[in-house]
């Protein structure tokens, strides 16, 4: 469990509000250099377990070590500033007293630095963020983005042990918001920080990271790589954090699988630990369909539907089809669905098939 | 592996003392005087008196006879018809400003709270010089025989706790009024609503909590009030609480154990007041709207009436502050009253006798000394008790929270016995001196500088010294890099009020003046009350002003001068 280059380790957290239990049994650990993401809706835990770790809330159970010490646990409390951590705020933050200069020389000057190497640092982490030429700037002269990276580069100066990021791009604009990601990935992993981003945005957390702790409850429902997330959800939360609109009960065949109402799919069905006769949902995204208008068939595992709803993207149409009283949300690539008539043709492609557990059965 | 920032728990160490300092020193300056009130109510002598013992004599006196019921129901009529007063003024004013086109909106929006910046002393004498009967200006000018205003009334002292204490109110109301979406209101006019309609179901039912709060903090304050409702019942035998127990100090011989006794029943009512005040603000807080993104700012339109609502504000200002300034220093002028207008006689006899007056040049040093070192003193404790109370970083902060704001409750008067009291006692001779006036102003003034920075340090939010501290920063550090440097603004806004505070004090300096230590509100009183000389105490009351705004006018030049 403990290898060696693991530099954080979380286990057993447990954080209480009153009587509400904020988070509860979350573990995970970090190897150094590592830059993972607490993913999850608001109101998971993600931020309650980053201020634990930051040390803003003490911890009601478990333990949490950095580089085998332990900063908390119950009766074991590290103040924050020993902690050896640097935190990029959501809101940024900036001290609106201080120059830039001084604002990212803050956390050097308090660990008494010697003023030449306090400015060749501050420099050289404001040219690596594109800041040259903005240290004599207040905060308030400085743009949203900019603001931004001095946030960043205030933290990634004093060299943490690891960086704590709370939804440090919701307040920028989409353009920027997209751009920064990139360049935040980039930037940590050519500095070889271990880092921990929290985030709403599946979107954000598979750019940005290694590895992708989804949180629900309190918990964390699923871990791994964005890949892993993505295309091979354990659950149906999982699923459709990460974007899933169709889940369609079935049974699982030798062949393929069993939709009910006559409707059977068969081929190459990635079926996991599933196995003949189990009852499962199958989770498909909405371009994981094929529509073609007409009652023409397109080969196998194609159903006659009758489209019910059309809403065009922009880039895209959405549809809303009706096959033997079962609904499926498709989406087809441009406008021509718009002029299509009421009888389509769906075609499902079983290597888009995902499965997960029918949770209302195991009830 | 990074480096850690050093010496992080000296800095804990060396901010948690100065917290926990200050702590004790603002618990022991409240609770002290308090306790050494009722310890006071209990004794037959003077603390130190070899003769003094344990008794209930001065119970029996004040609660079981009856005698103090006068003093008591004039104190409650007073108070609460001026607070009803002040209520409607402040809610009238605040609702024009904020929800009516009403013209000159933007010099009214800050002019209304002149008031607050007089002292109601000045203002006071100001107005015995206008409505005396006979000779009053107002009465002077009044083209008939008969007088027309007089001050001597019990009419009189309702009206100027009301018309003085309506900047309060209107403080209170508009601040509600501002942070209120008007969209409410929309949604009531769009409905059919007529705006009297609106106000009355609408806007009125959310501002409840904002009513409540004002009239108890207006009533709260107006039951210290002492000084002015003496001069203006002096003809009618009218003495309300405060007064009682400046009487029994006064008297001869003094009887400071009955002083402190009346002002035990001020202690309750006080205390009482202050706890509903707290249940009103808490539930205020249950009140406040989500604040969403399209705020609607719409006026009612006024009309005809336009030119009436900018009048009737105007009006109120000339009879609060501007008819007595002008009453002031027209007085001053004049080497004595006479019963004719007449400006011929004017001259500097006044100016020249005030500024011969020893006890006047003491006044204008101590009032200069003591203010500015009260105005330092609970700017710096006071900002301390605010980090204390919002950041909670130490324990007992939720005690302090309690017991630091008793001082805007308990009156100014009942809270200087009760020094009288603890200073006579102390061991160490501090009566008679200037600190003992110092310490006592300051507990007396402290409770304002607290609110201010309290709200302020509320509104900073706390990951801005979050951001400091995971970088490695301790609880001194934080302070000084961080808190302090961010309230500048506040800062100096609260020295500014705690000065003003200061030089408008009354009763404190009444009540432990000794000679030589008076200050220019002193004076005032003292050649009001005594020579019944108006001429040199309107001078003394301009100087007053002139003092005051001098120094304000300073303090503002120095704040912006390095403003970022």
């Amino acid at each position: 469990m403990s290898n060696p280059t693991t530099i954080l380790s979380v286990s057993g957290l447990k954080k209480l509000f009153g009587n509400n239990t904020a988070i509860s049994d979350v573990s995970f650990h970090l190897a150094k250099g590592e830059v993972v993401s607490l993913l999850g809706p608001s109101g998971c835990g993600k931020t309650t377990t980053l201020r634990c770790i930051a040390g803003f809330y003490s911890v009601d159970g478990g333990e949490i070590k950095v580089s085998g010490r332990t900063i908390a646990s119950t009766g074991v409390f590290v103040p924050p500033e020993d902690r050896r951590l640097a935190m990029v705020f959501q809101n940024y933050v900036l001290w609106p007293h201080m120059r830039t200069f001084d604002n990212i020389a803050y956390g050097l000057r308090l660990r008494r630095m010697p003023k030449r190497e306090i400015e060749e640092r501050v420099n050289e982490i404001m040219r690596a963020l594109g800041l040259s030429g903005l240290a004599q700037r207040y905060p308030h002269a400085l743009s949203g983005g900019q603001q931004q990276r001095v946030s960043v580069a205030r933290s990634l100066v004093v060299e943490p042990d690891i960086l704590l990021l709370d939804e440090p791009f919701s307040n920028l604009d989409a353009k920027l918001r997209v751009d920064m990601r990139q360049e935040m990935r980039s930037l940590l992993k050519r500095l070889g920080t271990t880092a921990i981003y929290v985030t709403h945005d599946q979107e954000e957390a598979m750019v940005l990271s290694d590895r992708i702790f989804l949180m629900s409850g309190g918990k964390i429902v699923q871990e791994g790589r964005p890949i892993q997330l993505y295309e091979r959800p354990a659950t149906r939360f999982t699923a459709e954090f990460f974007g899933v609109s169709n889940f369609l009960p079935a049974t699982v065949t030798e062949e393929g699988l069993d939709l009910g109402s006559g409707l059977r799919v068969r081929g190459a069905v990635e079926r996991g630990d599933f196995k003949a006769g189990d009852k499962v949902l199958v989770a498909m995204r909405e371009d994981g369909f094929e529509v073609t208008p007409g009652t023409e068939g397109c080969g196998e595992n194609a159903f006659g539907a009758t489209i019910s709803n059309r809403l065009y993207l922009g880039g895209s149409t959405q549809l809303q089809l009706e096959s033997n009283g079962v609904s499926f949300n498709a989406r087809v690539v441009g406008s021509a669905p718009l002029e299509w008539p009421d009888q389509a043709m769906l075609r499902l492609r079983p290597e888009r098939v995902m499965l997960v557990p029918d949770e209302s059965d195991a009830r | 592996m990074s480096i850690a920032a050093p010496h992080t728990a000296i800095d804990r160490f060396a901010g948690k003392s100065i917290l926990i300092v200050t702590m004790v020193l603002v618990l022991v300056a409240v609770v002290g005087p308090i306790g050494m009130l009722l310890y006071a109510a209990f004794r037959t002598g003077t603390p130190g008196a070899p003769d003094a013992s344990w008794t209930l004599d001065n119970v029996h006196e004040v609660y079981g006879t009856g005698e103090i019921l006068v003093p008591l129901w004039n104190t409650v009529l007073t108070c609460g018809l001026g607070t009803l007063i002040a209520v409607v003024m402040g809610f009238l004013l605040a609702w024009l400003i904020y929800r009516t086109d009403i013209y000159g909106r933007r010099w009214l929006e800050s002019g209304l709270l002149i008031p607050i910046y007089f002292s109601p002393l000045s203002l006071a004498v100001g107005w015995v010089v206008l409505a005396s009967p006979r000779i009053g200006l107002l009465n002077l000018v009044w083209p008939f025989s008969q007088s027309v205003v007089n001050v001597y009334t019990l009419t009189a002292i309702v009206l100027f706790i009301g018309l003085y204490y309506t900047p309060y109110v209107y403080l209170v109301a508009g601040g509600a009024l501002r942070s209120l979406d008007a969209g409410y209101e929309d949604a009531s006019a769009i409905l059919g609503g007529r705006p009297l309609q609106t106000l009355r179901r609408v806007t009125l039912p959310m501002l409840r909590p904002q009513l409540v709060a004002s009239s108890l903090l207006v009533f709260i304050l107006s039951i210290s009030m002492f000084a002015e409702p003496a001069l203006f019942g002096a003809r009618i035998d009218f003495v309300n609480l405060p007064l009682a127990v400046f009487r029994a100090i006064t008297n001869v011989p003094a009887n400071f154990n009955l002083a402190a006794t009346i002002g035990t029943v001020m202690l309750f009512g006080a205390v009482v007041g202050l706890l509903l005040y707290r249940m009103a603000l808490s539930s205020s807080e249950r009140f406040v709207t989500t604040q969403s993104r399209g705020f609607s700012e719409r006026r009612t339109t006024l009309g005809r009436t336009r030119p009436f609502a900018s009048g009737f504000a105007i009006i109120y200002l000339l009879a609060v502050v501007g008819l007595p300034v002008i009453a002031l220093i027209y007085t001053s002028f004049l080497p004595y009253l006479s019963p004719r207008l007449s400006f011929s006689r004017f001259s500097l006899v006044n100016y020249v006798d005030a500024l011969n007056n020893p006890m006047v040049i003491d006044a204008i040093r101590n009032t200069l000394v003591l203010s500015v070192s009260v105005a330092t003193i609970t700017t710096i404790f006071g900002f301390l008790v605010a980090y204390i109370i919002v950041r909670r970083e130490i324990r007992g902060a939720s005690v302090l929270d309690a017991v630091s704001i008793l001082p805007i409750g308990v009156p100014a008067i009942v809270l200087s016995v009760g020094f009288l009291w603890a200073y006579l006692w102390a061991p160490i001779g501090i009566y008679g001196t200037i600190w003992a006036l110092m310490v006592a102003l300051s507990t007396v003034i402290i409770p304002n500088t607290i609110r201010n920075l309290d709200a302020a340090m509320r509104q900073l939010g706390t990951d801005v010294e979050f951001a400091a501290r995971i970088l490695g920063a301790g609880t001194f550090r934080r302070i000084l890099h961080i808190a302090l440097p961010m309230l500048r603004g506040p800062l100096i806004s609260g020295w500014l009020l705690a000065f003003m505070l200061t030089t408008i004090q009354v009763s404190v300096p009444i009540i432990l003046r000794t000679p030589g230590q008076e200050m220019l509100s002193v004076a005032v009183w003292s050649l009001v009350t005594g020579s019944g000389d108006l001429g040199q105490s309107s001078v003394v009351a301009l100087l007053q002003g002139v003092v005051a705004g001098i120094v304000v006018l300073l303090a503002r030049r120095v704040g912006r001068e390095d403003r970022l």
